[in-house]
């Protein structure tokens, strides 16, 4: 049962205003699509702050947070330390991704079981964390190629993985 | 001679109670359901940064990853997020008319809602029709993988939200809020924000960026 009436806000003005920052939120995708693609701190941050003043109307107001008490407040809060520990911990996996054998993006052929890449997926300049380019003016750094070049040749020699020594049964 | 002292009758002298009886509301000071939505609504969060976290780390170790907006219909899901803003916004105008008593603005707003979320989950089943016409599967590669997962469990998570908003407006029908009693309302339009909001973000990260 609910006796007290919280309190009752302008429906109208929010939806209105969330309608404008999507509308808005878009047109800055598409024209940062098109002309500063490359910067990624200037596209992807002007999106989630977008996204952000969006999320933090709709839980402000529509979720009625705003006007909720300590316990409600209290509850939610507290899953923040979480959601902070759980990307702190994911973070190592992104971070040295570029020093695994099996890193992510890369795929175990099925025949064979070598890991391979496809050259052309191996353009890293959509990467915030590796600014190289594919017509190689500024080659990617994330792969040391002395030691990871298997990964992104075609050469079977070099693709092939090291055969394990054969045991003879020396030890009798 | 004095009236015989009548035998033990359990079903007349046994305690009442088994527990102690207090004359006052041992909970917490905030009504239960809405103190439950909220522990569940903080496990869902955790769930979708799982989600999104896990995005992160496939996007950011990946060696390329395509631009979205060649792979995916922005305009028609810009659309749908339109959409989904405006049910939430109905969803609060139901509630506040039934607050105030106002049964019909209410049936109209909250009737409203139910055909937007139903309206958002169609468009995303073409979408999903679309792509799979097209061998856009879930298994081609990590956008696509990470596109599906993310996607499809907020979807979900619509579906159970229109199941949701329509199971309280058949009994809101049949009279059961009032400006008296609407926390059953209130619940149901929580579980629709967090939803609402978790899409602003995930078109956010999936479509735009």
């Amino acid at each position: 049962m609910s006796d007290e009436h919280p309190p009752q806000f302008s429906v109208k003005k929010l939806w209105i205003l969330l309608l404008a920052l999507t509308a808005a939120e878009v047109a800055y995708g598409e024209l940062g699509n098109r002309t500063f693609y490359e910067n990624k701190l200037l596209l992807w941050g002007g999106l989630l702050s977008f996204a952000y003043v969006k999320g933090y109307y709709i839980f402000q107001y529509f979720m009625h947070m705003k006007y909720e008490g300590a316990i409600v407040k209290g509850n939610v809060w507290f899953t923040l330390p979480l959601v902070a520990y759980l990307m702190i911990m994911l973070w190592p996996d992104t971070a040295a991704n570029d020093k695994l054998n099996y890193g992510i993006g890369r795929q175990l052929d099925p025949q064979d079981g070598v890991v391979k890449v496809h050259l052309d997926q191996a353009d890293s300049s959509r990467n915030i964390f590796n600014h190289g380019h594919k017509d190689g003016t500024r080659p990617a750094p994330a792969m040391p190629a002395s030691e990871y070049a298997y990964l992104y040749t075609a050469d079977p020699e070099l693709v092939q993985p090291e055969a394990p020594a054969e045991d003879h049964g020396s030890g009798h | 001679m004095t009236d015989a002292i009548p035998a033990y009758d359990a079903a007349v002298d046994a305690p009442k109670h088994h527990h102690p009886v207090y004359d006052y509301d041992s909970g917490p000071p905030v009504d239960r359901g809405k103190f439950a939505i909220w522990v569940f609504l903080g496990t869902e969060i955790m769930f979708f940064t799982g989600l999104i976290g896990t995005y992160i780390v496939l996007r950011a170790g990946s060696p390329s990853w395509p631009n979205p907006a060649a792979r995916l219909a922005v305009d028609i899901t810009a659309f749908n997020t339109f959409v989904l803003i405006c049910s939430s916004a109905t969803v609060v105008a139901g509630l506040f008319a039934i607050q105030n008593d106002d049964r019909r603005k209410f049936n109209l707003w909250w009737g409203l809602s139910i055909l937007f979320g139903a309206f958002f989950v169609g468009v995303q089943v073409y979408e999903y029709w679309h792509l799979f016409a097209h061998d856009m599967t879930p298994n081609q590669d990590l956008f696509w993988s990470t596109f599906y997962v993310m996607t499809g469990f907020h979807g979900a998570h619509v579906i159970i939200g229109v199941i949701w908003l329509a199971a309280v407006y058949v009994a809101a029908l049949r009279g059961k809020y009032s400006s008296k009693d609407f926390v059953g309302l209130e619940l149901a339009g929580l579980y629709w924000h967090f939803v609402d909001l978790v899409w602003v973000l995930l078109f956010t990260l999936v479509y735009l960026m």
